[in-house]
């Protein structure tokens, strides 16, 4: 008996340690158990309940007849049954042998409720497209911010890593994006307040190429707090927060304590990352041998031959990047009585850089405090205090000597070693740029961030059925970043060092008052709010730089010690003020009827005197098919809603100054060798400016069938952004390049569908699917009558985006390539120095000249379809999820291809497959040119070509995580135990070329540049999640 | 009790909200700019608005590029390699459009922002209470910048639209072409009043602030491009008049950094060895490796200097038309010491000698200190020679003396009357003397215009370039948003 139990229970694990831990489990009086499971109200029998003995793994199912059979149950056990759609049923076994149940239909899950805008309500009255996201449904993984957690989870909304550095800036569109220049992130909202987001200090230094995506504000919100994530996207539900809802928004709420003893928990992972698919460069043979060809085929000088390979040869990239080290350990307390509950979370995460010298480390201190829910009051206090250390690696988009580590790695040349016989670095004498490793060692930079930001509220039940709220909400964010080039470097030579030092300080506070009213008449329900909002906003900034140390060994905690006849110094202070008003109407009619409607009033110091007060009115309606007569006995609808909204939203991002006629400080002025300090007119100043217009339609259908085993969304919207923001190019001779203002339009459209699909159960398997699906269509409406924005131009890559109506915004424009030129072919209907060998550019109006005029729209950065898939499956204590994601029908402009066809200097090193396979009189390939002649025809704009703009589209196996839940039923220690491994970023599949399609070093989100990526971090976690 | 104390805490914050929702709470001014009913009031704030036009002016890290632009597209200079090519390429090509950065960059927007101050400094001026002599010395020197950019536009664009105020109701946003007449009368006689409210030269206490030599310098030159020979004549006159301008003794030493301000710089891009107001010339100039060269004893490269991958060179004819003994010559090289300690001749590249009249001792990095000469004493003398051969319709004794002051500091070789030859003769000669003086200071594109040159020598090169070519299209984003302006004939 007992070794036959003992065999049982080694098959069912498959652990060691659950072995060890049974072998604990002290043997009691077991029993056989058997029963019927029916349903309460059709009283038929239900197939596939799950019936497990709670607290193990011993587990059945009913068959077709809704018979089940269970044995080895202790006499004192207790039964679990449960079924989707129906609640779940515990009973005491208490010694019986036939045990029968009434399972009832679960009405939990329809009172399952939602967060919207100031205020919540129940998931199946929503009038809008709301997608809500619980904790346990975030990405597995390491994830440094939330809207990692996000990523490929929800239809419609596109994420992706702009960045992929520790801490690494996000870009996050929903909905498209519908503005061209006033940003296109969403609102975020966390615990009911505004998150004032926005970076603090410049991301550069003195010498010192930062990343042009600042780091993600949220860092500095712990994942591990999250209890749900609310995305509204279409008006009616963003509408509630007007000028600044256009974008869509994100309403985050944090875990708070439930009444019971104390809880404490702990997670954490370890976990190393390697650089999942670093570039494909010239090995130093390779190198040796196509360069030379070159040369010798006429395309470089002869004096730069190369004649040997020092060593082996150098692997740069090898030389910067590093296996690195992740880690995350929260510990969580948690409880309540009667009347308080609290719950409070200390969080570290610590990710070590894939570039040598860079990472990020947070420490988090989240404290929630909730009164329970008495007959009059209720309050609270959320606050999340976080403290960031930033250490960046130069991975910004400066070239040259101001390149930086990965730039100088990807371009140095590997066939000399790095470092001189005297130990220093070793420096081509052919490239223009600095050994990557004094780059590593000479540059250093750090950031350190606080943040505290909370809210309190203090709500009163007037009447039962109406109260009043009040909120005050803050936020405080305070930056330093310090920055030293050592003088051993390019940059720094003969300076005596580089010092920069950027603080900066960003203050948020909102004060609310609101009005709740909520009353049932029979099946009518009425539902109102009344609010009214005052918001400040201020950043002030401070930096100062210096050179010239006799002695760099103090760096930035003494800058006082370079040569004062260089210092620089420079403040900024900027302020705003929000006065809001708003309201909104939910009213449900015999349960089926569903109207809300809302409006909200927002007045701004931002908007010109002609301006000051914008309206966002929005209306809804939803109908609840399946509690109509005809519908109610179809077994297999359990949900059917049709929903319908239209509503305004504004986008107000549009800088705070620009409706005032001013001066402001300009550029120093030299004369002879003395520096003067100048003013000029700020701007041409727009007193109309308003915030953006966005008038968005949603239709859609909620849906659950097959007792809601296949629940679901599947929504079309249409939105419309007008008065877009816009600097309107002004005649240049009235000494102003433009002036802000409202004009023109964009157009974003697509389909969105998301799937919960329950897809097998059984007692000890269960496999759940939930796959998201969207199209989106982007299109420049207008943009008035001043011409094309043409736009994207840095680092010595032109202007590579243009806005144009009827196309979509920022598509790539550039030259079409039509293959090489052969021998033989007709030379005379191009320019004189066009070789065979060369790349055919298309002359689009066949003038004979490839210029300016030739260039044409070649693809765009917006994704036409993205989707993701994830797969859970959970077979007895092992939980298997596995999560792809995918974008389709988009392009991306490669940096390093660009530096490939167009190196600055001939000996820079290049991406391996072009030049192994170039043109040659006996290749006369139409894939790859000679380059021989890199800038044969087009200048500069010729870098933007049909090769360098490549398909960005991709598959990606974003994580697979391995769990495996300890049985805990006779271990005192703690009440449960999960253990688990995780992969990120495991397989992509793509035919882009460069390290990450999803990369953007633009620092902007519509027009994308992929320029020497950071590698994408291949991690390996093993976690373990403990409740005490 | 306690409720109700605690809904009157309550509506006490509600009221308070409702009460404080006023809108002037929404009236906040930019607290890091200045307004402008106050700053403009005193002589420190005209001034600062003054410095921001003179600002402009000078045309700091532009100046690189005005040269390159200037003689790539001319038989005397060529870039090869790195960035700075892919910008040249269109130029070297004469396959240059609108949408070209450098029409905007370099030739326009800098040009109409000067203006811009200048006309906004012009219009309140006169609503402030400093000293009449005060305003009327700003007055003069916001007229010189203004019509000194209209000057320099013209070079490249030839007629540009007239902005002489900043009231858009008076002049709207859409400004067409003024008329030839209107805009020769406009340069010229903002100039002359200008000149004669400005300081002389000897008085003007802050270098590089507008004196009546850089008026009537600016002057010279736009009246040459506009080919009136005789007001050149009375022009050049009134400069020399000034007794204060003279050659420096010595051609290359005229460059150097220590000899910076010297009395042959009439008007100056002054540069300086740190970011945003160096010359980065020199780091396109030096070839691969430059370490030293023997006919510049005066600099030694050193690690922590520039040496770009770009390479701006000159092209062998114009090098090889120098006579052996031609101390201007010396200026460029063809030979140097790299840092391997090899000597390396340059010539086994077509194209590739390397003008050196720029370098900096103090450069850091990229940045070296050198100022960039606009308007030299010797052009001056040159400009005149060539107007008096015009006006005289062929050469005098004092024209030719002109040339002979300019080119026997650099040669002992003088021309005489009789050897110049007729007029033509005389002013190919001048033209020729003109591309061994000014090489990578800009000025050989007009130069070649006004000697109708510029297409022809680029058709010699096998270009295929057009008669509209002498003019540079308008900047595209000019003419988009510009409805009154046509783009010119060709583009």
């Amino acid at each position: 008996m007992i070794k036959a139990k003992f065999w049982k229970y080694l098959v069912s694990r498959l652990s060691v340690m659950a072995l060890v831990l049974n072998t604990l489990s002290a043997m009691g009086q077991n029993v056989q158990i058997t029963g019927t499971v029916t349903s309460v109200e059709s009283g038929s029998a239900l197939p596939g309940v799950n019936v497990l003995v709670k607290g193990t793994s011993n587990g059945s199912q009913t068959d077709f007849d809704g018979n089940y059979n269970l044995s080895n149950v202790p006499a004192n056990a207790t039964l679990v049954f449960s079924y989707v759609g129906f609640a779940t049923q515990e009973i005491a076994v208490n010694n019986q042998s036939v045990i029968n149940v009434n399972l009832e239909t679960d009405q939990e899950s329809l009172n399952e409720v939602v967060v919207i805008g100031y205020g919540t309500v129940k998931k199946s009255d929503l009038t809008g497209a709301v997608s809500s996201v619980k904790a346990e449904e975030l990405n597995p993984g390491a994830n440094a911010s939330v809207e990692q957690a996000l990523q490929g989870r929800v239809a419609g909304v596109q994420i992706s890593q702009k960045s992929n550095e520790p801490g690494g800036g996000l870009s996050v569109n929903i909905r498209g994006a519908g503005s061209i220049s006033a940003g296109t992130e969403p609102l975020y909202v966390v615990d009911g307040v505004i998150v004032n987001n926005g970076s603090v200090a410049a991301t550069g230094g003195l010498g010192f190429t930062g990343n042009s995506n600042p780091r993600n504000p949220l860092n500095t919100l712990n994942p591990a707090d999250i209890e749900s994530i609310e995305i509204l996207k279409d008006a009616s539900s963003t509408a509630i927060y007007g000028s600044r809802g256009s974008n869509g928004v994100v309403i985050i709420t944090t875990k708070k304590g439930k009444r019971g003893g104390l809880k404490v928990s702990y997670d954490g992972y370890y976990g190393i990352q390697e650089a999942a698919d670093p570039l494909d460069l010239l090995s130093a043979t390779e190198y040796q041998t196509v360069l030379n060809a070159i040369i010798e085929d006429g395309g470089g000088d002869p004096g730069q031959v190369i004649n040997e390979i020092e060593g082996n040869g150098t692997n740069w990239l090898d030389q910067v990047l590093q296996t690195a080290s992740i880690q995350n350990h929260n510990i969580g307390v948690s409880g309540g009585n009667e009347a308080l509950t609290f719950y409070t979370s200390l969080n570290y995460f610590n990710q070590e850089g894939l570039v040598k010298t860079s990472g990020m480390e947070r420490y988090n201190l989240r404290i929630n405090i909730n009164s329970n829910a008495t007959e009059k009051y209720r309050y609270g206090i959320n606050l999340n205090g976080s403290y960031i250390k930033d250490d960046f690696a130069s991975t910004g988009t400066g070239i040259n000597e101001n390149g930086g580590a990965l730039y100088a790695a990807i371009n140095y040349d590997p066939t000399i070693s790095p470092f001189n016989e005297d130990g220093s670095y070793k420096l081509s004498d052919f490239i223009t740029i600095d050994n990557p490793l004094s780059i590593l060692a000479g540059e250093d930079a750090r950031g350190e961030t606080f943040r505290f930001y909370g809210n309190t509220f203090f709500e009163y039940y007037l009447l039962p059925s109406l109260s009043a709220k009040v909120q005050l909400g803050a936020d405080t964010q305070n930056v330093r970043r310090d920055i030293f080039v050592q003088p051993f470097t390019l940059g720094g030579l003969g300076t005596g060092g580089l010092a920069s030092i950027q603080t900066g300080r960003k203050d948020y506070v909102s004060l609310e008052g609101t009005l709740n009213y909520n009353q049932d008449f029979g099946d009518d329900n009425l539902n109102g709010l009344l609010g009214i909002q005052h918001e400040y906003f201020q950043t002030k900034s401070f930096s100062g730089n210096a050179q010239g140390f006799a002695l760099p060994d103090l760096g930035t905690n003494a800058i006082g010690s370079g040569d004062p006849l260089l210092n620089n110094i420079g403040s900024n202070r900027t302020q705003a003020r929000f006065m809001s008003y708003f309201a909104r109407l939910n009213y449900t009619l015999n349960n089926k009827y569903l109207l809300t409607a809302s409006i909200r009033a927002d007045g701004s110091s931002r908007f010109g005197e002609n301006n000051k007060f914008g309206y966002f009115p929005s209306g809804a309606l939803a109908w609840k098919m399946h509690q109509e007569d005809f519908l109610k006995n179809t077994d297999w609808i359990n949900q059917l809603k049709l929903r319908a909204s239209i509503g305004a939203t504004g986008n107000a991002n549009i800088g705070n100054a620009l409706v005032f006629q001013t001066f402001s400080a300009g550029p120093d002025l030299l004369l002879g060798d003395n520096f003067y300090n100048t003013i000029l007119p700020s701007r041409i100043s727009n007193p109309n400016l308003t915030w953006e217009k966005a008038v968005q339609y949603d239709i859609g259908v909620d849906f659950g069938f097959l007792n809601n085993r296949i629940t679901g969304s599947l929504d079309y919207f249409n939105k419309e952004t007008t008065d877009l923001l816009l600097f309107v190019p002004q005649p240049l001779n009235t000494g102003f390049g433009g002036q802000i203002q409202n004009l023109g339009g964009v157009r974003n459209q697509g389909v969105e569908l998301g799937l919960n699909i329950s897809a097998f159960r059984n007692g000890n398997f269960t496999w759940d699917i939930n796959a998201n699906a969207a199209t989106l269509q982007n299109r420049v409406l207008d943009i008035g009558d001043r011409g094309n924005i043409i736009r994207g131009a840095q680092s010595q890559i032109p202007d590579f985006s243009i806005v144009t109506p009827g196309q979509t915004l920022d598509s790539y424009y550039g030259f079409i390539v039509d293959g090489v030129w052969q021998e033989g072919d007709n030379f005379s209907v191009t320019e004189a120095q066009v070789r065979p060998g060369d790349l055919k550019y298309r002359d689009l109006n066949g003038d004979g000249n490839i210029n300016g005029q030739d260039r044409t729209i070649i693809g765009n950065a917006i994704p036409d379809f993205t989707w993701g898939l994830t797969n859970n499956f959970k077979l007895y204590d092992f939980t298997l999820d596995i999560l792809f994601q995918g974008v389709e029908g988009v392009e991306r402009l490669n940096g390093n291809l660009v530096n490939t066809y167009s190196p600055n200097n001939f000996r820079r090193n290049r991406i391996a497959e072009p030049l192994l396979n170039r043109w040659t009189p006996d290749n006369p390939t139409n894939e790859y040119p000679s380059f021989v002649n890199p800038t044969s025809q087009g200048g500069a704009n010729a870098l933007i070509n049909t090769k360098t703009v490549e398909d960005a589209s991709y598959i990606r196996l974003q994580s697979v995580r391995l769990g495996y839940n300890v049985p805990s039923e006779n271990i005192e220690l703690f009440n449960s135990m999960s253990i688990y491994l995780t992969g990120q970023n495991l397989l992509t599949i793509t035919d882009y070329s460069g390290v990450d399609p999803a990369a953007n070093a633009s620092g902007s989100n519509s027009s994308a540049l992929d320029f020497n990526a950071y590698p994408l971090p291949r991690t390996f976690l093993f976690g373990v999640n403990v409740q005490f | 009790m306690k409720d109700i104390k605690i809904t009157k805490i309550w509506s006490l914050i509600l009221g308070f909200l409702i009460l404080t929702s006023c809108e002037n709470e929404l009236e906040l001014i930019p607290v890091d700019e200045f307004a402008p009913e106050n700053v403009l009031q005193s002589e420190e704030g005209l001034e600062a608005l003054l410095f921001s036009a003179y600002q402009n002016y000078q045309m700091g890290l532009g100046s690189r590029n005005a040269v390159l632009v200037n003689e790539v597209t001319t038989d005397v200079g060529f870039v090869r390699i790195g960035a700075v090519e892919r910008e040249m390429k269109p130029f070297i090509d004469f396959n240059w459009d609108p949408s070209n950065d450098q029409f905007q960059g370099l030739f326009w927007a800098g040009r109409y922002s000067a203006i811009r101050d200048a006309n906004t400094l012009l219009d309140n001026i006169d609503n402030s209470d400093v000293g009449e002599d005060i305003k009327r010395r700003i007055i003069a020197e916001a007229r010189y910048i203004r019509a000194f950019e209209y000057h320099y536009m013209y070079r490249a664009f030839g007629l540009v639209p007239l902005r002489t105020t900043t009231d858009l109701t008076i002049q709207p946003k859409e400004l067409g072409l003024p008329t030839e007449e209107e805009f020769r009368t406009f340069v010229e006689t903002e100039l002359r009043e200008a000149a004669e409210d400005l300081p002389s030269p000897s008085e003007q206490s802050t270098v590089g602030r507008a004196n009546k030599g850089m008026a009537y310098a600016a002057l010279t030159k736009f009246l040459m491009n506009t080919r009136q020979w005789s007001k050149v004549v009375d022009v050049t006159q009134s400069l020399m008049q000034l007794n204060y301008y003279e050659l420096f003794p010595e051609y290359r030493a005229a460059f150097f950094v220590e000899n910076e301000n010297n009395r042959e710089m009439i008007v100056v891009w002054h540069l300086k060895n740190e970011q945003g107001f160096h010359n980065n010339y020199p780091n396109g100039a030096f070839p691969p490796g430059f370490k030293m060269a023997d006919k510049i004893p005066e600099f030694v490269w050193e690690p922590s200097m520039a040496n770009w991958a770009t390479q701006f060179s000159m092209r062998d004819e114009f090098y090889d038309s120098f006579d052996d003994n031609d101390d201007r010559k010396q200026t460029i090289i063809e030979t140097y010491t790299n840092l391997g300690g090899n000597q390396v001749n340059l010539r086994g590249t077509p194209n590739n000698t390397r003008s050196l009249k720029y370098f900096d001792n103090d450069q850091l990095g990229a940045f070296c200190g050198s100022d960039m000469p606009y308007l030299r004493y010797a052009d001056i003398l040159l400009c005149r020679a060539e107007a008096l051969n015009e006006v005289n319709n062929g050469p005098t004794q004092e024209a030719v003396d002109l040339v002979n002051q300019v080119r026997t500091r650099s040669i002992d070789d003088p021309y005489t009357l009789t050897e110049v030859g007729g007029k033509d003769g005389f002013n190919d000669i001048i033209l020729q003397e003109r591309g061994w003086e000014f090489f990578s200071e800009g000025k050989r594109r007009e130069d070649l215009i006004r000697h109708d040159k510029f297409i022809e020598y680029a058709q010699d090169r096998g270009l295929n370039a057009q008669a509209f070519q002498i003019f540079f299209p308008y900047p595209q984003a000019e003419v988009d948003a510009n409805p009154a302006l046509q783009q010119r004939e060709g583009y």
